[in-house]
């Protein structure tokens, strides 16, 4: 780590993340390393880093581009000069963005937040520039396709050293401007990133370093073959930072893991979108260890002691369970979120409806002014003229129409921009909260479960609501909410206990999306029912409860746009398995996942196809 | 520069689909499932650029080739009488972005023409530098569904046909449709992954020797290019020569009853669905025949092919596992 002291003068501005600055100082001497992306929560430095690496390319004039989130393609592999072409009346091209990076760094900010078809022309063309980008884990990943091409990535952390962190405060204390302070550090950098460049061609190595890199490689799970390529060219730079004139192993181990780690084959889960890693994990801990143990007394709320309806389906659960369960645990109890997970895509079926709501899950018409082009069209209802297609159509007519200096246009000629762009959904998990999900510490799967639907909901910007039914009712716990952050804290404190209402909630749902449908009558909405469908409480007094759910169901199914998927709780090993949520999805026309399917490693996607309502 | 295709190490069956397109051009293209990292597009690249010069119609924006077929500009020339002059020009990969627009796909009018003569005109498209090239679709399984409607159409029809912006127009468009996907970011519509000629799966090559060897030769491409190029030139002219005879004679490849009926055996136990499998499997017997140096096609050839010809065609149910079939179809393939 001695190694290390030299980077407090470089980047001086940032405080530790020595790794990053040697990533970044690696890409300086070598642009073979093949860049670097900066991995990390919010307010770590990443944002800091790159602008002060941006410092210092506009110091020493070394070229670069920068790729802003609204650029579109136009302007990223270029295209016709607007401007020009109206003026001249003929064609004029414009260099794209990525053209003009050839050999030059490219800064992209939160790349992770670039459409994946901007992304894979980016990425299509990265072996002729060095692409330096951030990205924030919560805010959704980038495809390991394109991450495959990242020659290193760095994972940034905050700062727990009490050290590092009073410097932090006393450099940032008084407030500074970035462009004119530390010149000097700056210039002893680059003198020193020029000397370490010119040495790095001269740097010889051994027949025995290519079985060494291979092996690190391996050894790592790695097998991608960019992984050895980028790994030898790291190391090359970095002995030569080291001033040795041969690559040793130890120069190899020492950049291995920014090379590596995000190639690893499980590395890809390693950043968990969770605000509260640890804690997840001791949670995980426990749970463990609870599925081990016999049920001990979780903290109860209990403040409901009213004696319960002896539950049909106790006594169909396994005998054994029930004698060790029943005595010992209250009638509400409150579970630990279970263990989190990437969760499989949903995918919806686009359909014909134009809508002005963005997100990230289903591509859909859009009538907002961003999304992608798809083709020009004559009539549209917004007024988002395609200036290229308006053109296309009245250049054949400008001789005849006697063109002088201007083009011709005629109100006939205009055309209209018809644009893609992904929508989210209102997404409404409807919960259940009976006593038979207590069994077996269900409610711990099941909310971990949930958990990761919410996580995909926030990275898709989905709406969220959530409805719990247990013992007589259903309440609305979280009406319609853009907050995730929200819905995990309603969550955590979902109690369990009681029959199983299942009518009430799906009527809850029906009222909840009628509703929301008033105030935004075109917003898809993705229903998830999780229960094991065995209802046994009906709204009217001796009605049959399972009637009553089939003929919610038969309404829910025909409201407008749409989908429910039912995630089936019903423990699947059990003696005595009754897949009524089976039914229960069959009534919806729902997909029916069982719980522990909903996990991504199955890769089979998860479709749905959407079922042409009246439209 | 580009990393010459005989130094690529292992990969013999990406390597021999493409060998075989290219003999053969209406084998109907390549489909490569696999894994980051394995030198998809860098074997595309490197085979085009290993491959000689074609003839084309000299100032033909549409690469047709002098004994036709001929798009409709090239038509008019010989209505009017004009003899056709030849030139020659590099093979290339075109690249279809997952992006791209209907209009980048087939072409679309020709403004500048349009304002200064007043006449529509067509302006080519990626189809158009696509013809008798090789036309490149990374992710494939990630395009979007119009454009690759638009794909289906023309290569099935070997033509791409415009009718858009008052444009009535049609030129040739016979590519190599090479596609790569990575299975787990989705699935390929089957109607598309049934047109693709042949399919190998690639993975990372996990020995430990060969894959020093990928790196040694890799960096040394990297570090000096041209020297690599000499050093590989020999292998390169040997490898360039064998598929020129074979592109020539691959045609005149004698078939016997006895692989009629092996061919139909196969594909009949294997109940699969239509008759491309067949076809595609016998011309690509035939062309790996012509590319060994011999004039009759041997059983040995159809077992060499038949896994490329047929492994995307099995039949499967959603969430069924392919390993049976696959089982299978190796147990029959071994009696034959």
């Amino acid at each position: 780590m001695a190694f290390f002291q030299e980077f407090k003068s470089f980047f001086p501005e940032l405080i530790g993340n020595y790794h990053a600055k040697l990533a970044l100082i690696l890409n300086l001497i070598d642009q073979k390393c093949g860049g670097v992306l900066l991995i990390g929560k919010r307010g770590v430095g990443k944002s800091l880093l790159l602008k002060l690496f941006k410092k210092f390319l506009n110091l020493f004039n070394l070229s670069y581009i920068e790729i802003p989130l609204n650029v579109t393609e136009e302007n990223l592999i270029g295209g016709i000069d607007i401007e020009k072409t109206l003026e001249k009346g003929i064609k004029v091209y414009q260099e794209g963005l990525l053209e003009k990076a050839k050999n030059s760094y490219v800064l992209i900010e939160e790349i992770n937040l670039l459409p994946t078809e901007y992304l894979s022309l980016i990425f299509q063309t990265s072996y002729n520039y060095t692409i330096i980008a951030t990205m924030n884990p919560e805010e959704g990943s980038i495809s390991p396709h394109f991450l495959d091409k990242m020659g290193m990535c760095v994972y940034m952390e905050r700062i727990d050293n009490f050290e590092d962190y009073s410097d932090l405060l006393r450099l940032w204390g008084n407030y500074r401007v970035l462009d004119e302070f530390y010149l000097e550090n700056y210039e002893k950098l680059y003198r020193y990133v020029s000397f370490v460049k010119a040495c790095r061609s001269n740097i010889g190595y051994e027949d025995t370093i290519w079985d060494y890199i291979v092996e690190v490689c391996l050894k790592n799970m790695v097998s991608t073959h960019r992984a050895e390529i980028f790994l030898f060219f790291a190391a090359r730079a970095f002995a030569a930072m080291k001033g040795e004139g041969m690559i040793k192993p130890e120069h190899v181990n020492f950049v291995a893991p920014l090379v590596l780690l995000h190639r690893k084959r499980e590395i890809e889960e390693k950043p968990k979108p969770q605000n509260k890693e640890e804690e997840n994990q001791q949670n995980l801990q426990k749970n463990q260890n609870l599925q081990k143990e016999p049920p001990k007394n979780p903290p109860s709320k209990g403040k409901d002691s009213k004696p319960e309806r002896e539950k049909e389906e106790k006594e169909l659960s396994d005998l054994k369970e029930v004698e060790i369960v029943f005595p010992s645990i209250p009638k509400e109890e409150v579970f630990e979120l279970g263990e989190v997970f990437k969760p499989k895509r949903i995918f919806l079926r686009k359909d014909r409806i134009a809508r002005t709501t963005s997100g990230r899950r289903t591509k859909s018409k859009t009538l907002l002014k961003g999304g992608r082009f798809i083709r020009s069209v004559m009539f549209s209802k917004d007024k988002d003229v395609d200036l290229f297609g308006t053109i296309k159509t009245a250049a054949p007519f400008q001789k005849l129409r006697g063109r002088k200096d201007k083009l011709v246009i005629y109100k006939e000629d205009i055309r209209y921009k018809e644009k893609e762009n992904k929508i989210g959904h209102l997404v409404v998990f409807v919960t259940d909260g009976s006593g038979s999900m207590a069994a077996n510490q269900r409610m711990i799967a099941t909310k971990g479960a949930i958990m990761s639907l919410l996580m995909d909901c926030y990275q898709k910007r989905d709406k969220v609501a959530m409805i719990l039914f247990r013992k007589f009712k259903a309440e609305v716990v979280l009406p319609p909410t853009s907050s995730v952050e929200l819905a995990h804290k309603k969550l955590k404190d979902l109690p369990t206990g009681g029959n199983t209402p299942l009518s009430a909630g799906l009527l809850e749902a029906y009222k909840l999306i009628k509703k929301y449908h008033l105030k935004f009558p075109k917003d898809r909405i993705l229903l998830v029912v999780i229960t094991d469908g065995k209802a046994n409480i009906p709204i009217k007094f001796y009605a049959d409860p399972l009637k009553e759910v089939q003929n919610i169901s038969q309404e829910i199914k025909n409201l407008p746009y749409i989908e429910t998927i039912v995630v089936d709780t019903e423990v699947k090993s059990e003696f005595l398995r009754m897949d009524l949520a089976k039914d229960l999805a069959q009534w919806l026309s729902a997909t029916y996942i069982p719980l522990e399917d909903l996990k991504a490693e199955s890769l089979t996607n998860l479709i749905i196809q959407k079922k042409e309502s009246q439209f | 520069m580009i990393f010459p295709f005989t130094a690529i190490v292992d990969q013999e069956e990406m390597k021999l689909g493409l060998i075989l397109n290219v003999i053969d051009h209406s084998i109907g293209g390549l489909l490569i499932m696999g894994e980051k990292g394995t030198a998809k597009s860098t074997t595309v690249r490197a085979l085009a650029d290993l491959l000689p010069e074609i003839e084309i119609v000299k100032g033909c924006r549409f690469n047709c080739a002098p004994e036709g077929p001929f798009c409709l500009e090239c038509l008019e020339r010989l209505e009017k009488g004009e003899t056709l002059e030849v030139e020659k020009k590099k093979m290339e990969v075109v690249e279809l972005p997952l992006g791209v627009t209907e209009d980048r796909v087939v072409g679309t009018i020709d403004i500048e023409y349009a304002i200064t003569y007043g006449k529509r005109h067509f302006e080519p498209g990626l189809l158009a530098r696509a013809n008798r090239n090789f036309l490149y679709i990374d992710e494939v399984n990630l395009l979007e569904d119009h454009i690759v409607d638009l794909l289906l159409d023309s290569a099935a029809m070997g033509i791409n046909r415009v009718e858009r912006e008052g444009i009535s127009f049609y030129h040739p468009a016979r590519f190599i449709l090479v596609g790569s996907m990575n299975p787990e970011e989705g699935e390929l519509r089957p109607q598309f992954l049934d047109r693709f000629g042949l399919c190998v799966e690639v993975r990372a090559i996990l020995d430990k020797n060969l894959r020093k060897e990928i790196l040694k030769r890799k960096i040394e491409f990297d570090i000096e290019p041209e020297k690599f190029l000499e050093k590989w030139r020999p292998e390169q002219e040997k490898l360039a020569q064998k598929i020129i005879e074979a592109k020539r004679s691959f045609k005149e490849v004698k078939v016997s009853e006895d692989v009629y009926e092996a061919i139909v055996g196969l594909t009949s136990e294997l109940n699969l669905d239509g008759h491309r499998g067949d076809i595609v499997l016998l011309k690509a017997a035939k062309a790996y025949a012509a590319f060994n140096q011999r004039k009759e096609v041997l059983k040995e050839d159809i077992k060499k092919v038949a896994p490329l010809a047929l492994r995307h065609r099995f039949k499967r149910l959603p969430f069924e596992e392919p390993e049976s079939e696959v089982k299978r179809f190796y147990g029959i393939l071994s009696r034959i």
